[in-house]
């Protein structure tokens, strides 16, 4: 009975422990892939609705696959901005009470008096 | 200063840091994605250079419009394109003017003309090979121009 209410005890231990640590350094590394893959995608500039294909790849002699780049540079984006998204959204969830806090100091500064 | 006050701000700067990261990335790839496919490249050829060869895409319509941005060879011409990979590209459209005829025909051969793009004809289209074309700059002096692929 002991060493059930013993390990009943260790798992909420754990849980408690992946609540307070593991989750939000799960998101924000979700939100730090996001802005590498960002930064990695090819960051074509739109102008008058069209891709921009940067001066520097006609100067070269090397091929240019503009249906590629474009390709490449939707899916990055899309998945860049899920991630960031999504964790976003996740850690303003867990730290919603520090953030009411700050932007809200004396409601939330005290406990309610009873 | 407070510790409270500090962390206080801390969590605001935070805040508005993540916030804005997320709106600015969120909002770039919403215009990505609903920006249609159409890309635009910008030349600046020296005399007798050419550009790196552009892959259109395979099997689907193509349409590839050129000007000529240099002041006395001002131009502008377009052409419809056909990429079968690995063999050829065939295109029809209006050359630039001076007389501006109808170009058609299609090849996989190295330095076939396609369009030209310029009033003196010495700026065009060329195939380079059975899957990409490049833009050839034949005159004496630079030349710069747009060229843009709507598919």
């Amino acid at each position: 009975m002991a060493s059930r209410k013993q390990s009943l005890l260790s798992v909420s231990v754990r849980r408690n422990r992946w609540r307070s640590q593991g989750l939000p350094l799960l998101l924000w590394i979700l939100f730090a892939s996001g802005l590498v893959i960002e930064s990695l995608a090819p960051r074509l500039k739109i102008d008058h609705r069209a891709f921009v294909m940067p001066e520097t790849l006609t100067a070269t002699s090397a091929p240019i696959h503009p249906d590629a780049i474009v390709d490449r540079e939707r899916k990055m984006q899309v998945a860049a901005s899920l991630l960031i998204l999504g964790s976003a959204v996740g850690l303003a969830f867990f730290y919603q009470r520090k953030i009411m806090a700050a932007l809200m100091p004396d409601k939330f500064s005290h406990p309610p008096s009873l | 200063m407070s510790r409270t006050v500090l962390s206080r701000i801390g969590t605001l700067l935070a805040v508005a840091i993540v916030a804005f990261t997320t709106f600015a990335i969120t909002v770039h790839a919403a215009q990505t994605i609903t920006t249609p496919n159409e890309s635009y490249f910008t030349y600046n050829l020296a005399a007798g250079a050419s550009s790196g060869a552009i892959t259109p895409i395979a099997n689907a319509p193509v349409l590839v419009q050129g000007v000529q941005t240099t002041l006395g060879y001002r131009g502008v011409g377009h052409i419809s394109l056909l990429r079968v990979p690995s063999s050829f590209l065939e295109w029809t459209g209006v050359e630039s003017p001076a007389s501006a005829a109808i170009t058609s025909g299609f090849s996989g051969t190295k330095g076939t003309h396609i369009l030209y793009l310029d009033y003196s004809h010495l700026v065009d289209l060329q195939v380079d090979t059975t899957d990409a074309f490049l833009i050839h700059n034949g005159n004496s002096i630079a030349q710069t121009g747009i060229v843009t692929l709507i598919w």
